[in-house]
């Protein structure tokens, strides 16, 4: 018993991880139908700017919070200058772009920081709580209450303030949305700003466990896909249970069928997001679609 | 200047497309005994490209579907042919309908969920198989070499065939490979299926109020794509003679994207055009930085679509309008 529950705390750690860029994918996709492929690369840039700050000599926790704020305008740019002009093109134009914008993320990226693997310092305390013979480290506590935190903030801010009402309602329509005065476009600049931030959470979180280098997010951003989906696209509680979800069966798949080992994990996605189709395409807590002739 | 008009179907259209051909015929034919045996190489390459290009084109540019696990069609072609030829030591030639038929296999198999899938989770599912076949390779190391890749000994090919040498036959077979893949896709888009196909991308639902089952051909065109992938990859396997789990990542599959993009999507003389840029584009950017081939696509890839959605193409055909018309024979009325 106790290997099993190792194995689900280090899956909710990790899950953690991907909840966080899977709110950042479903928050731009409910707001503007756009699906951010990039969303991953920009997540591993936030983590690359912390690391920047850090090795300038600010304190980790201060080197963070700058790097979240950065990326909050750094996503906001991104919206206005790369995916606005495609924002209402076929979806085969947004899937270029966003791809475009992965590949020049993460070629800057090796272009700035290189790309060998670098050691991201810690950001919680060695060391373990001990129940019974299961320990749980700090490290996992931390990210996932950093994931409560930020899933708390979210639901407040989307529940209790005018920009999170008007974020709602360009979500549910944009047109109408239009006519009763609100100023989409900048609703869904501030959006993108916010879903960058969140993946910029994901991404300097995940960095101490992954190290740093500019193909960290990859995995990540398939697994982060696959709970997007997995709990609906719309639904930002969704993309949370499905993420930690998703961490905790990809754990316990590679610890208990020694056929998928870890080099299989990355296969778990790939089953979860078919099964998903095959049985509730619309996701766990989606909202429906059904297509008008 | 004055503008002329030619008619299409006229003689004159005729031996003005005969000539083009011809000259085009002569250039690729003369090419590898002008050029150096590494130049040689680089065209065999960008030409493997193009083939990639045109197999994604079938599936993306035809029926409008997204695949971004290509880079893993291709690389299970060009494992198929270093297993083969490495392994059990078959003759390299008879590895390729061996390639094609696995992958025309594992087309269907990707293609059947594929039709329950709007264009977004089609993405997102190729994405996943294209980012899982590097640790899957690596998984089943006692057939793929692991991480260290497969390799074929250049003896398994002759030092001269017909008085080429290697670098020149290679060429000329991937060439001919080239020009019966080309026709094989133009009549299948000229034929009825390429006619249903591009109806689906266009609108569905009216396609299958017109009695076009959407699920056979959605199938199919995924199965052929993914063979044609499988081929360029058996024939990448004759060229590099080796086969390594990162040869084959997302970054080829995005690569093949905007090789498409770049010479324009749907049009067949635009995968040639993308496979070249693929090759060289790349060549010289890595020669000042490592990492600027990547910005360059990537940069490349979202001007275009912002600016110029019909890529190269469009633009030469833009500049051809100028100078002058080709137009469609009048219509008789009776």
């Amino acid at each position: 018993m106790t290997k099993f529950f190792q194995l689900v705390i280090a899956g909710i750690e990790i899950g953690s991880i991907y909840a966080l860029v899977a709110l950042a994918i479903v928050i731009i996709y409910a707001s503007t139908g756009l699906k951010n492929l990039a969303q991953g690369e920009m997540a591993m840039f936030s983590a690359f700017i912390a690391y920047q700050f850090h090795a300038w000599g600010l304190g980790i926790w201060l080197a963070l919070i700058l790097a979240i704020l950065t990326t909050f305008v750094l996503g906001m740019g991104v919206q206005q200058v790369v995916l606005k002009p495609v924002q209402d093109s076929s979806l085969l134009t947004v899937v270029i772009v966003t791809l475009g914008l992965f590949l020049g993320l993460n070629s800057v990226a090796g272009f700035i920081w290189g790309y060998m693997m670098l050691a991201f310092p810690a950001i919680f305390p060695e060391g373990a709580v001990e129940i019974g013979s299961v320990g749980i480290s700090y490290a996992a506590i931390g990210v996932f209450a950093v994931l409560l935190a930020c899933a708390g903030a979210l639901f407040a801010l989307f529940q209790f303030t005018k920009i999170g009402l008007a974020m709602r309602a360009v979500a549910y329509n944009k047109e109408t949305s239009m006519l009763v005065g609100v100023q989409v476009n900048r609703v869904i600049m501030v959006g993108f700003g916010l879903a960058a931030s969140l993946g910029a959470v994901g991404g300097i979180f995940a960095a101490p466990k992954l190290f740093l280098d500019p193909f960290m997010m990859l995995t990540v951003l398939i697994y982060a896909l696959a709970s997007a989906a997995f709990g609906g696209l719309d639904s930002p509680l969704g993309a949370v249970i499905a993420g930690l979800f998703i961490g905790v069966i990809e754990n316990l798949a590679g610890g208990y069928i020694g056929f998928i080992g870890s080099d299989l994990k990355i296969v778990v996605p790939l089953v979860i997001i078919l099964g998903t189709l095959l049985f509730r395409p619309q996701g766990l807590l989606g909202r429906k679609y059904i297509p008008r002739v | 200047m004055a503008k002329t008009t030619i008619i299409r179907g006229t003689s004159q259209y005729r031996s003005i497309v005969t000539v083009g051909f011809a000259l085009l015929g002569l250039v690729v034919i003369l090419l590898p005994f002008v050029m150096s045996g590494f130049r040689t190489f680089q065209f065999t390459m960008a030409l493997l490209w193009a083939l990639g290009v045109l197999s994604l084109n079938m599936l993306t540019g035809w029926s409008g579907q997204i695949s971004l696990g290509h880079s893993a069609l291709f690389g299970l072609g060009s494992y198929t042919t270093c297993i083969l030829v490495g392994t059990y030591e078959w003759n390299p030639l008879l590895t390729i309908p061996v390639a094609a038929l696995v992958t025309f296999i594992f087309g269907i198999m990707i293609g059947i969920p594929a039709l329950r899938l709007a264009g977004l989770y089609l993405a997102l599912m190729t994405l996943a198989i294209g980012v899982a076949f590097t640790p899957v390779i690596r998984r089943f190391k006692e057939h793929t070499g692991g991480s260290m890749g497969i390799s074929i000994k250049k003896k398994v090919f002759p030092e001269e065939i017909v008085g080429l040498n290697l670098d020149q036959y290679l060429y000329f077979l991937v060439v001919i490979f080239a020009v019966v893949m080309f026709a094989l896709a133009r009549n299948l888009l000229k034929s009825r299926v390429g006619r249903a196909i591009t109806a689906m991308r266009d609108n569905e639902i009216p396609a299958q109020t017109m009695g076009i089952y959407p699920a056979r051909y959605k199938t199919l065109i995924f199965a052929t794509s993914s063979m044609f992938a499988g081929i360029a990859g058996a024939l990448y396997a004759f060229v590099i003679r080796f086969s390594a789990p990162y040869s084959f990542t997302l970054t080829l599959a995005i690569f093949f994207l905007a090789g498409l993009v770049v010479g324009g999507i749907g049009t067949l003389a635009g995968a040639v055009l993308g496979g070249l840029f693929i090759q060289f584009v790349p060549y010289y950017a890595e020669e000042i930085n490592q990492s600027l081939a990547g910005m360059v696509f990537g940069i490349i890839i979202i001007v275009i679509m912002v600016t110029a959605p019909t890529g190269v193409l469009g633009l030469i055909k833009k500049v051809r309008a100028r100078v002058v018309t080709v137009a469609d024979p009048p219509v008789v009325r009776n």
